[in-house]
């Protein structure tokens, strides 16, 4: 237990139902709910303040949020910063906002091209300015590959989304999770809910390796008890960190993206004899995953209501950071409230106004109880 | 009466008889109408339809006789008199029964001809005693008549609905040796409720002051057998079983089929009308919002159920006194 984690600020009763999605931006940490709306905190704030105050909304969808993808750069050959968010909605349709030199004022909504029967979102920006991306997994089972292009003229910005191509598994299983490779790369990985990960390179649409589930209880039908719930790409490109359930527990493994290999697993010890095999990171099925900007930590969270920062160097956890309600400055709950960790994203130093913000890095973990927290690093001050 | 004819029957002269069947369409400005819906000949060449015609017959005489003793009887009875004929197929004993008798005669099957459908709901009551059983019973076709009078006004009526016909038993069986409530009836309509259990729940909500608690699985099955329910008891509380308060060691996989009946779910809900305010339309979409978050489903659990139900329903009760 190297690290210390010290808990910041909260927003509690953030929505008005379940906090399904979290997302960093620069300006705004912006939480995505099953109430519809999609709240933008800022980031630029004392480290002591009450985040409620500051907060802005806006309503998406009336049946709900589960995913949010966020897209920021400054244009090439011009000032303007502009900063696409995706909302993936219950109903099957994504839509897009976008603002500009991150003031929320700006904000417009982006309909030139309606999109349905999708899941999960993620942008590519590419590292060498030449082509980006948005990609977006199907509830029919492909994956559509969609270039991006934002360009500006006399201070308006115009973003084209055109289809390039579809990522087709060649089976009927519903791809529940996806992450993109933020390196040259041009990977992507998409997790199946019967158990698969396959690894797509997506500029030449070609299958590069299929990670198949360890799980030796196969259910019946399409679907298995270890869903890869969630995936994430090291920030250099070379790690896929997969999460899948392990019966009731959450396992972490990691695998080599270059030579596809299984290089390990991240575990807690146990002497639970309930998990059959392998050991496991979490005491629940873990729900998010988000690295650092170095590469070097990997956070997880998920139903054991925890938080664990796992050094990748060493395999070893380096914090735990226990969710619970009464950590709420409003400790009122609802009757189906849970602290059960939906989403949990790193923060890059300088993001985070407030001592210590810019030196040190930062968690942000959204949960079922409908709290939002802000914790960083602790020293260096 | 006059819609059916039987185009000849020339004994000397034989000629294939033809049944016609007509629709009876009344409006209140102009008199009755009549409009042709189907054709049967005796000789056709097609076999299908000779089957059927065989099949009308062989029903109208069936009819003819229920008719004159006027006995109670059920619709899988009449369809059990010939299986062959209906080809296997209950629906289109079903479906003939309505022809004739509901569309053609604008009878009703139920209080003209006394045919009903077979009963499918079940019940367990603490005034079962009056039907001189300890047992879970079929929902009786004549509750009125023997239910008014057994059941006081004194005490609110606990109307309890259970999805399932495994956790009913079970739960039955547990009321039976533990006297918890006073003045309560189980029911359950094994999976979609029938006609008969609709009605008999209806009756019960709206004859006494009582108390519904419906317990379903969540997932989008069980949601819709809720919604079902609520038709008509629209008091009816959603009891459980909530995905999150279950163990996720007994949550099952969805299939993408499920994902998909989900989200049709969702729409549906949501294209209803402003809901946002209903409990019960909040209660839908946070079950099937989680579901769709975690890809998973939580039915009842026939053994634990029954305690912890018991503890949950008191706890309701109390609230709403």
């Amino acid at each position: 237990m190297g690290k210390q984690y010290i808990f910041t600020v909260n927003a509690s009763q953030a929505h008005t139902s379940d906090i399904l999605g979290v997302a960093i931006t620069n300006k705004y940490t912006i939480s995505v709910s099953s109430d519809g709306y999609a709240k933008f905190w800022d980031n630029k704030k004392d480290e002591i303040h009450n985040p409620s105050e500051y907060v802005k909304s806006c309503f998406i969808n009336k049946i709900g949020i589960h995913h949010i993808a966020a897209y920021e750069n400054t244009l090439p050959s011009s000032t303007v910063k502009v900063t696409l968010l995706a909302f993936a909605c219950f109903d099957g349709s994504v839509v897009f906002k976008y603002y500009v030199n991150d003031d929320f004022d700006t904000l417009k909504d982006w309909e030139d091209t309606k999109m349905s029967n999708c899941w999960v979102p993620q942008f590519y920006r590419d590292p060498e300015s030449k082509q980006d991306y948005f990609i977006v997994t199907k509830t029919t089972g492909s994956t559509s590959v969609n270039h991006l292009k934002i360009t500006e003229q006399d201070g308006e910005v115009a973003i084209a989304i055109e289809q390039t191509g579809e990522l087709d598994p060649a089976t009927s299983s519903f791809p529940n999770s996806l992450a993109v490779c933020p390196t040259k790369n041009k990977k992507a990985a998409i997790g199946y809910i019967n158990g698969d990960v396959l690894l797509y390179d997506f500029e030449n649409l070609k299958l590069v390796y299929t990670f198949h589930s360890p799980d030796l209880q196969q259910s019946y039908k399409s679907s298995t008890t270890s869903i890869p719930r969630v995936l994430a790409f090291s920030p250099g490109g070379t790690l896929l960190a997969v999460a899948r359930d392990n019966q009731a527990a959450g396992s972490i493994t990691l695998y080599d993206v270059d030579h596809g290999e299984n290089v390990g697993t991240l575990t807690t010890p146990s002497h639970n004899t309930k998990s059959t095999i392998g050991g496991f990171a979490h005491q629940g099925w873990i729900m998010d995953l988000s690295f650092d900007e170095e590469g070097k930590l990997l956070a997880s969270g998920g139903f054991d209501k925890c938080v664990r920062v796992w050094n990748l160097e060493t395999g070893e956890r380096e914090a735990t950071i226990n969710i619970s309600a009464s950590d709420l400055d409003d400790v009122e709950q609802g009757e189906h409230d849970t602290s059960v960790v939906s989403g949990v994203r790193f923060i890059k130093k300088g993001v985070r106004g407030g001592a210590g913000g810019d030196s040190n890095e930062g968690l942000c973990v959204v949960s079922f109880d409908r709290g939002i927290r802000w914790y960083r690093e602790a020293g260096g001050i | 009466m006059s819609c059916i004819y039987i185009i000849d029957s020339n004994t000397n002269n034989y000629q294939p008889v033809t049944i016609v069947l007509y629709k009876t369409q009344s409006n209140p400005s102009s008199k009755t109408q009549y409009r042709k819906t189907q054709t049967y000949t005796q000789f056709s060449s097609n076999i299908a339809e000779i089957q059927k015609f065989a099949a009308l017959v062989k029903t109208i005489r069936i009819l003819y006789q229920h008719a004159k003793n006027g006995n109670h009887t059920t619709v899988r009875d009449i369809y059990y008199h010939d299986v062959e004929l209906f080809s296997r197929n209950q629906t289109n004993c079903t479906r003939l029964l309505e022809l004739i008798v509901e569309d053609s005669l604008q009878w009703s099957l139920e209080k003209d001809l006394n045919i009903r459908p077979s009963q499918k709901g079940m019940m367990y009551a603490d005034w079962n005693n009056s039907l001189h059983t300890t047992e879970p019973i079929l929902i009786p076709v004549n509750y009125q008549h023997l239910f008014s009078k057994e059941i006081t006004d004194n005490q609110k009526l606990l109307i309890i609905v259970i999805e399932k016909d495994a956790v009913f038993q079970s739960f039955c069986q547990y009321l039976k040796s533990h006297n918890t409530f006073q003045n309560f009836v189980v029911i359950t309509g094994k999976g979609f409720p029938d006609r008969l259990t609709m009605r008999f729940l209806a009756w019960l909500t709206e004859s006494f002051s009582s108390l519904t608690i419906g317990f379903f699985d969540s997932d989008v099955y069980g949601l819709r057998i809720c919604q079902q329910y609520q038709k008509c008891g629209s008091n009816l509380i959603f009891g459980g079983v909530f995905l999150l308060e279950t163990n996720i060691r007994n949550h099952l996989p969805i299939t993408t089929r499920d994902i998909k009946l989900m989200m049709n779910l969702l729409n549906e809900l949501s294209e209803k009308g402003n809901q946002e305010k209903d409990n019960l339309f909040e209660t839908y979409k946070r079950e099937l919002t989680r579901g769709l978050t975690l890809f998973r489903k939580a039915e009842m659990n026939v053994l634990k159920f029954a305690t912890e139900l018991n503890y949950y329903i008191n706890e309701k009760s109390r609230q709403s006194q």
